[in-house]
Formats: C-alpha cells, sequence, structure tokens
C-alpha cells in the first residue's frame, strides 16, 4: 500500500485531502509543521509527500533537500497557494517532482499523485494503466482494448487516463475541463461543451471497440467510470 | 526652451531697455542742461552789449566762429526782441545751427538791432559722446553678465541636474530611495529633501500595497481549496437526492467563480503595480502557435476556419504576460465566434492582427475595455482588461475595428519589439 505524508498547515485542508486519498486506498499521515514531517519521515517509509510550501515553521522547500538525501525514491508534489511562476520553478529545482496549486481539483492531486507513482516505480509491473479490458500506455500514446487499439486522439486518451485514475469517483467537468486544458479554458464555462464532445467521442470509440459501459453521467454535474 | 535660454532672453530684453531708456534720460537731461547754459550765456551777452553799447556799435558785427554778433541799424516798428534758433551756409555750402537772440537798443536817438548767435554743434557733440559712452558702458555690462550666466549655469544646476537623473533612475521595484547629497543651494536643498520624503512615502506605499496583493492572492486560496475539496468530496457521497447535488452544484460552480475572479483580479492588480519585471526576448509567432495548439480542440469544434500569415516579431516582455495577452485575444476570437467562422492571426513587422467572424455586430468602443463591462455568461467581462494591462505596461499600442461582419484586433508593439535580422 502506497504511504502518503500530507504536509499542511489548513487542518481543514489537511482532513479533505486525507479524506480522498484514504478513498483511494491510501495511507496517509498527516503533519501540520516541518518539524512534524520531520519527525513522521524518520518514523516510517513514505512513498510520497505532499508538501505545502507555507508552514508555521518556516518554508517546505527546506524540506526538499533532506527528503531527496535520507529517503531515495520518496516522491514530492509541492501543494503551492503562490501562483509565482518563480515559486514552483525554485520548488522543481530544489527536487520536487510535481505541483499542484490552490485552489486544485482533488481528482487532478490524485491523477498527479497516480502518475508520480508510475514514474517512481517503474520495474514493479508494467507501464501500462489498467481498467477491466482497456490498458492504458501513457509513455506510447497508446491505448488497447481487448487487445485492439482504441485509436484515441491525445486528448481523449489524457481524458481516459484521469477517468481511470479517479475511477468509481464523481468527476465534475470541472475538473475533467482544467485537466485536459490546463486552467486556460477555465475561465470560460463554454470549455465545459469541449469536455462533452471529447465525452461523447470516447464513449463512441469505446463501444465500437466492444468496451464494457463504463462511463456514466451524473447529471447535472459530471461523469464517473465505473465498472459497477 | 531651456532656463538658461528663458532667464538670457529676459535679461537681454530688460537689459536692451534699461539701455534704451537710460540714454534717452541721459539725452533729455544733456540737452536741458546745455541749452540752459547757452540761454545764460546769450542773456549775459545781452546786458554785456547793453551796458556798452558805444563800444559794441563802434566794433560792429563780430565773428569769432561759433560765436558771433551782428548789429545794424533798424528802423522804426521791429519787433522788441525774439529768440530762436538758424541755419548758417559757410563758404564751403555746409549749414550750421545757431542759437540766435534777437533784440533792439536805442542809442543816441538811433535804433540798432542786435543779433547774438552761439553755435548748438558743440551741445550735439557732447550728446553725441555721451550717448555712444552710455550704450557702450550698458552694452558692456549686460554682456558680461550673459557670459557669467553662461559659465555659471552649469555649475549653479548641477544639483538640480543631479536631482532629475536620481528622478529619471528612480526604481520603484528596487525598494530605494532617492538620497541626495548636501546642496549649498538652499532650494535644491529643498528639492532634494522633498524627494526623498516623497520617494521614501511612495516605496513604502508601494510595499504595503504588495504585502497585500500578496496575502490576497495567498491567503484566499487555502479557503477556496478547502471549499472546492470539501464539496468535491460530497459528491462522492451516495444516496444523496437530485436536489442537494443541485445545491452543492450551485456550491461548487461558484467557488470556481470566485477563484477565477480572485486569481484574475489579483493578476490585474500584479500588472498595475508593475510586479512583473523580468523581461526576455520572445517570439510572438512562437507563442501564437502554442496558444493556438492549445486551443485547437475548441475551434475545431465550432469548425472554425483559421488563417495564419507569421512574420518574424521578438518583443522583449515578460513571458506570463505575453501568453496571458495572446492567449486571451486568441480565447475571446474563437470563443465569440459563430459556427464555421474564420480566424485570422497575422504578424507583419512590429504588429499583430486578430481577426474573427462574429455572432454579432461592432463591439462598443468606449467600453471594450472596462472591467466586468460585458458579462456575458460565458465570461467574466476581465479578459480585455488584462489585454489592456498588459499593453499599457509595455506601451503596446492595442486597436479595434469592426469591417465585413470581422472583429479585428491589432497590436502594435512599438517600442517593444526588438528588432530582427
Amino acid at each position: 500500500m502506497m504511504k502518503i505524508l500530507i504536509v499542511e498547515d489548513e487542518k481543514d485542508l489537511r482532513e479533505t485531502i486525507n479524506d480522498y486519498l484514504q478513498g483511494e486506498g491510501y495511507e496517509c499521515h498527516l503533519a501540520d509543521s516541518l518539524a512534524q514531517a520531520h519527525d513522521r519521515l524518520a518514523d516510517m517509509r513514505t512513498d510520497c509527500v505532499l508538501l505545502d510550501l507555507n508552514l508555521p515553521d518556516g518554508n517546505g522547500i527546506e524540506l526538499i533537500p533532506e527528503i531527496k538525501l535520507d529517503h531515495t525514491g520518496t516522491g514530492i508534489i509541492i501543494i503551492t497557494a503562490r501562483q509565482k511562476v518563480e515559486d514552483r520553478i525554485k520548488g522543481l529545482e530544489a527536487g520536487a517532482d510535481d505541483y499542484v496549486v490552490k485552489p486544485f481539483h482533488l481528482s487532478e492531486l490524485n491523477a498527479r499523485l497516480k502518475s508520480l507513482k508510475r514514474r517512481l516505480s517503474p520495474a514493479q509491473g508494467s507501464p501500462e494503466v489498467r481498467f477491466e479490458e482497456i490498458s492504458v500506455y501513457p509513455d506510447e500514446k497508446r491505448c488497447t482494448a481487448n487487445g485492439k487499439n482504441l485509436g484515441l486522439t491525445a486528448k481523449e486518451q489524457e481524458l481516459l487516463l484521469f477517468l481511470i485514475s479517479n475511477k468509481n469517483r464523481v468527476l465534475t467537468r470541472e475538473s475533467i475541463g482544467e485537466r485536459l486544458w490546463d486552467g486556460s479554458y477555465t475561465d470560460m464555462p463554454s470549455s465545459l461543451d469541449f469536455v462533452y464532445t471529447h465525452i461523447k467521442n470516447l464513449r463512441k470509440k469505446m463501444q465500437a471497440a466492444g468496451c464494457g459501459d463504463y462511463l456514466k453521467n451524473v447529471y447535472g454535474i459530471g461523469y464517473k467510470f465505473s465498472a459497477e | 526652451m531651456k532656463l538658461l535660454d528663458k532667464t538670457i532672453l529676459i535679461l537681454v530684453s530688460y537689459a536692451l531697455g534699461i539701455v534704451f531708456v537710460s540714454s534717452a534720460g541721459v539725452y533729455a537731461l544733456l540737452h536741458y542742461v546745455t541749452d540752459n547754459n547757452i540761454e545764460n550765456r546769450l542773456e549775459a551777452y545781452e546786458v554785456e552789449v547793453k551796458g556798452n553799447k558805444a563800444e559794441f556799435i563802434e566794433a560792429g558785427p563780430v565773428n569769432w566762429g561759433d560765436e558771433r554778433l551782428y548789429i545794424s541799424p533798424a528802423g522804426k516798428g521791429v519787433p522788441h526782441s525774439s529768440v530762436g534758433d538758424t541755419a548758417i551756409k559757410d563758404r564751403h555750402g555746409d549749414y550750421h545751427t545757431f542759437r540766435k537772440r534777437s533784440f533792439v537798443i536805442a542809442h543816441q536817438g538811433r535804433n540798432y538791432r542786435v543779433e547774438l548767435l552761439i553755435s548748438l554743434e558743440d551741445k550735439s557733440e557732447l550728446i553725441r559722446i555721451i550717448i555712444v559712452l552710455t550704450v557702450i558702458v550698458s552694452m558692456t555690462w549686460v554682456l558680461s553678465t550673459l557670459l557669467f550666466n553662461l559659465i555659471s549655469f552649469r555649475r549653479v544646476w548641477a544639483d538640480f541636474y543631479k536631482a532629475v537623473d536620481a528622478i529619471r533612475d528612480f526604481d520603484i521595484n528596487s525598494g530605494q530611495t532617492i538620497r541626495l547629497g548636501q546642496s549649498q543651494i538652499q532650494e535644491f536643498g529643498l528639492l532634494s529633501r522633498t524627494l526623498s520624503r516623497m520617494t521614501e512615502r511612495i516605496s513604502k506605499d508601494y510595499a504595503r500595497m504588495k504585502r497585500f496583493t500578496e496575502n490576497m492572492s495567498h491567503e484566499f486560496q487555502t479557503p477556496l481549496a478547502i471549499l472546492r475539496g470539501k464539496t468535491e468530496l460530497l459528491f462522492q457521497q451516495g444516496g444523496l437526492d437530485e436536489k442537494t447535488m443541485q445545491m452543492l452544484k450551485t456550491i461548487y460552480d461558484n467557488v470556481n467563480r470566485l477563484s477565477r475572479l480572485h486569481s484574475t483580479l489579483v493578476l490585474l492588480s500584479k500588472i498595475e503595480n508593475r510586479q512583473f519585471p523580468e523581461t526576455a526576448e520572445l517570439d510572438i509567432a512562437g507563442i501564437v502557435d502554442q496558444k493556438m495548439a492549445l486551443f485547437a480542440d475548441m475551434a475545431g469544434a465550432k469548425k472554425i476556419s483559421i488563417s495564419k500569415t507569421m512574420g518574424s516579431l521578438r518583443v522583449q516582455m515578460n513571458a506570463e504576460l505575453a501568453g496571458i495577452l495572446v492567449s486571451n485575444l486568441i480565447k475571446n476570437a474563437i470563443r465569440h465566434n459563430r459556427e464555421g467562422g474564420m480566424l485570422g492571426v497575422e504578424v507583419a513587422g512590429k504588429s499583430l492582427a486578430i481577426s474573427n467572424t462574429g455572432k454579432n455586430g461592432a463591439l462598443d468602443r468606449g467600453r471594450l475595455f472596462e472591467r466586468f463591462a460585458h458579462m456575458s455568461p460565458d465570461g467574466m467581462g476581465l479578459g480585455l482588461s488584462l489585454v489592456k494591462e498588459i499593453c499599457g505596461l509595455y506601451g503596446i499600442d492595442i486597436h479595434y475595428s469592426y469591417a465585413d461582419g470581422q472583429h479585428r484586433f491589432v497590436l502594435d508593439f512599438g517600442p517593444t519589439a526588438t528588432l530582427d535580422n
């Protein structure tokens, strides 16, 4: 089971993240300061650290060298409220693997965690992401169902990967839009029509390949990818 | 006009006036004094003639050159006495001016007419010399003053120019205030002290504003993240009825809206506060390509035909802002386009032109860039304000026109463009 350390000083946010990630079957540990994070890291093996930068006893960046040095193989995702590009760059330069900017979608954080997990442990199993009869090969930009190529476009494959990463979860159209277009569309609700267009196309291609009807509408809100 | 030129102009006109008036004054005074002198001499002469009638009558006319006396027998009924100027022709035919005093004397029962003349030419000569001297002295004074001013100007105004340089080089982002050394000139000392105080206050205000924007941008995000996260968690719970779900969705939508509004407003005020000091040389065509790729899906879904004419245009700008600028314009051109419309992007010379077909007619030019001016259900009405702010920051000229059913935005990068090739 993947062990995650959530370093975030805001209790409500810490627990919100914890709630969502536990639902994904991760083992989560919590820390509200640099000092506590330091102790937790020493106590146990951690696969991934979700690191808020703005902590009461210092900048989260300070923790990155320690993690990189003493806990090789531990992934780091920075959680930052800072929209400043320099802060992200500083974090990535210090050795973080990825970042999310507040306010992020939990589904987005989850997708990034899964992607990071794949990158961190390529040796464990195949590079593919499986869901029932569907296999997505993120690195090859290829996607098959029952061994047959689905012929998805890059965006459709990204969408499918996002859906599978958050399987059995209700995904809002907004979070899908943000994922697919990197936030560029977010100030225009009509972009949600494009989410709909992509979902429709994906569904068609999956049906043509004889996949199960996994892509379900959640009325007025979004979609859910589920085998149930 | 330079201060020096202006000062000198005033000085010269003032000095010339003084020279003119004082020369005229000197002239009038001398005129009066010499005239008076001649009158007195004539008067004394008359008294002398009247006192020694016999001698003068016997001696007859006298000619000492510039003083003459004519005496001739006169009949009865001649004017008793008169004073006036007269001109007398000499041997060479030249005229000479004299002051003439004539009167009648009676001697031994006969009347004699006496004319006393004194030349006025000495007087004119004297006046001329004095006037010339006055003018020479005055002009020497004026010229030497001018010369002195020219020489001392730079020295006197050195502190002033130092202050001007300091103001020009003042960079509010550096957080420094203007500090000038002591000036020997009181006024410039006052200027530099006032400048120090003013820039100190500006820097403080600026720092406060910057801190406020930073707090705004930072502190809002966590509560928004919690709200969004909790709502997303609630969506995951089974067993909620449709009404509850719709209410949750409304909360969720508005959290998203608040988040968008907030980040855009923070961005706007950051631009206004010039908090994007880092610039780089960027290729506009490259940015256009990158943004077009991002919006390709959207344009494709609307079946918009795209035409691109890409010249080479390099600009010196902040990369993030250049991206926002281009992406907002392209996004608008797609968003407000009609099904099956067209979108044209043209990079030529120093300008970028984006034109698109639209659903409605021309936009209201007056309110085009106003914040929240066109709150369509589709957007926040902040996109073009952002464009305008960024253009304003870099002195980019933006121009909107509408013709043949096409909206057209032309950006003239002007001073921001760095010459290529």
